[in-house]
């Protein structure tokens, strides 16, 4: 069987590692980037069925990652899952249309939450 | 002082004019490192971790954990740093480098990053307070933790500056350059926002390490690599030396 892929974009290694684990042990294929660019080649190249996303990144932000997705047909459709310490600030209906699915407070979520996301919008 | 594409922000030693940055920047920085380990201990309540991974998970937690420590007592400190008198002694510079090493060798491995000691050819006598010192390099090697790729080696260097009878304590980061945006606000001396590029701590942490510069009679600036940053403090040399 193969396993949905999800690209985890998060510049916290500690964090991006702790996500691979929690969804490796989930059945995904997890792959991590720590930051824009590199999330945007690895996006390119992997066609993930979901990305989970953190909102401050260094040099490019997330919504100029998501607006390079929403740029490109085969990247637009791909559900982001925002993992963010500032969710309160982030509204999910704005974000929508940038393939925004979800917005998860870093602050009050739990694993269960982020495989629970990836598993409502995996495509 | 523009070198090779380089370019510094030190304006006549007064790095950042403003005080400590709104509570919101400060939340934030503090924030950050508390929902990581909330993120780590829930996940030591998988009853199917193995014992390896618990141990690698509780060192994480104590190291994002005494990092946070640091940051609220760096904090607390500088708050008081204006209205304190910081006592001033003769520092062997070797020994305070190797010191930040020594604390700071077990987060970078628990990042699987990599920082050496580059000491210039001579061991230098300064002028300063450990305490402080110490403090300032361990927050400009923390910054530098998040902004060097796994491939290259943070650098704590000195480096002798004659003309000025200073000795220069710095940390090179080989990483993304810094963004241009927040380079402008170093020179301009206000602490980047948070919503800038650089986003880990570089803004509160400067603000705290200039604080704590003043106190002790040193310099903090910045010089904007192509590929990545140092931050430094310039520290008078110690005139015990030259009544040898």
């Amino acid at each position: 069987m193969t396993l949905q892929r999800v690209v985890v974009v998060e510049d916290d290694a500690l964090l991006a590692a702790h996500y691979k684990r929690v969804l490796e042990r989930n059945n995904y294929e997890v792959y991590t980037a720590s930051d824009g660019p590199m999330a945007i080649d690895l996006i390119d190249d992997v066609l993930p069925d979901a990305v989970v996303l953190d909102v401050l990144l260094e040099s490019v932000t997330a919504m100029a990652l998501l607006h390079e997705m929403q740029s490109h047909h085969d990247l637009a459709s791909i559900p982001v899952i925002l993992a963010t310490n500032l969710a309160q600030r982030v509204p999910l209906d704005d974000m929508k249309k940038y393939g925004v699915r979800e917005v998860l407070d870093k602050a009050t979520m739990r694993p269960a939450d982020i495989v629970g996301a990836v598993r409502k919008f995996a495509s | 002082m523009v070198a090779g594409g380089e370019k510094t922000a030190n304006s006549g030693g007064v790095l950042f004019a403003g005080d400590i940055p709104r509570a919101g920047l400060v939340a934030h920085e503090l924030k950050a490192p508390l929902a990581t380990i909330r993120q780590l201990s829930l996940e030591l309540q998988d009853e199917t971790l193995s014992e390896q991974e618990r141990t690698m998970i509780a060192q994480q937690i104590e190291t994002v954990s005494e990092r946070a420590l640091r940051l609220s007592s760096d904090l607390a400190l500088s708050e008081r740093a204006q209205t304190t008198l910081f006592s001033i002694t003769s520092l062997d510079s070797g020994a305070l480098c190797s010191g930040v090493i020594r604390d700071m060798e077990p987060v970078y491995r628990a990042y699987e990053r990599r920082i050496e000691l580059r000491l210039s050819r001579r061991t230098h006598l300064m002028a300063g307070n450990h305490d402080l010192l110490h403090r300032i390099l361990v927050n400009f090697v923390d910054n530098a933790l998040h902004y060097t790729d796994e491939k290259s080696v943070v650098q704590l260097y000195t480096e002798l500056r004659q003309n000025e009878a200073r000795l220069r304590l710095g940390v090179r980061d080989y990483g993304a350059m810094m963004p241009l945006n927040v380079w402008r606000a170093i020179k301009k001396g206000e602490a980047p926002s948070v919503h800038q590029g650089r986003s880990h701590s570089s803004g509160l942490g400067l603000v705290i390490a200039h604080r704590f510069a003043e106190a002790t009679g040193g310099k903090i600036g910045a010089i904007r690599h192509r590929n990545g940053a140092s931050f430094y403090i310039d520290v008078p040399l110690s005139r015990q030396v030259s009544l040898l």
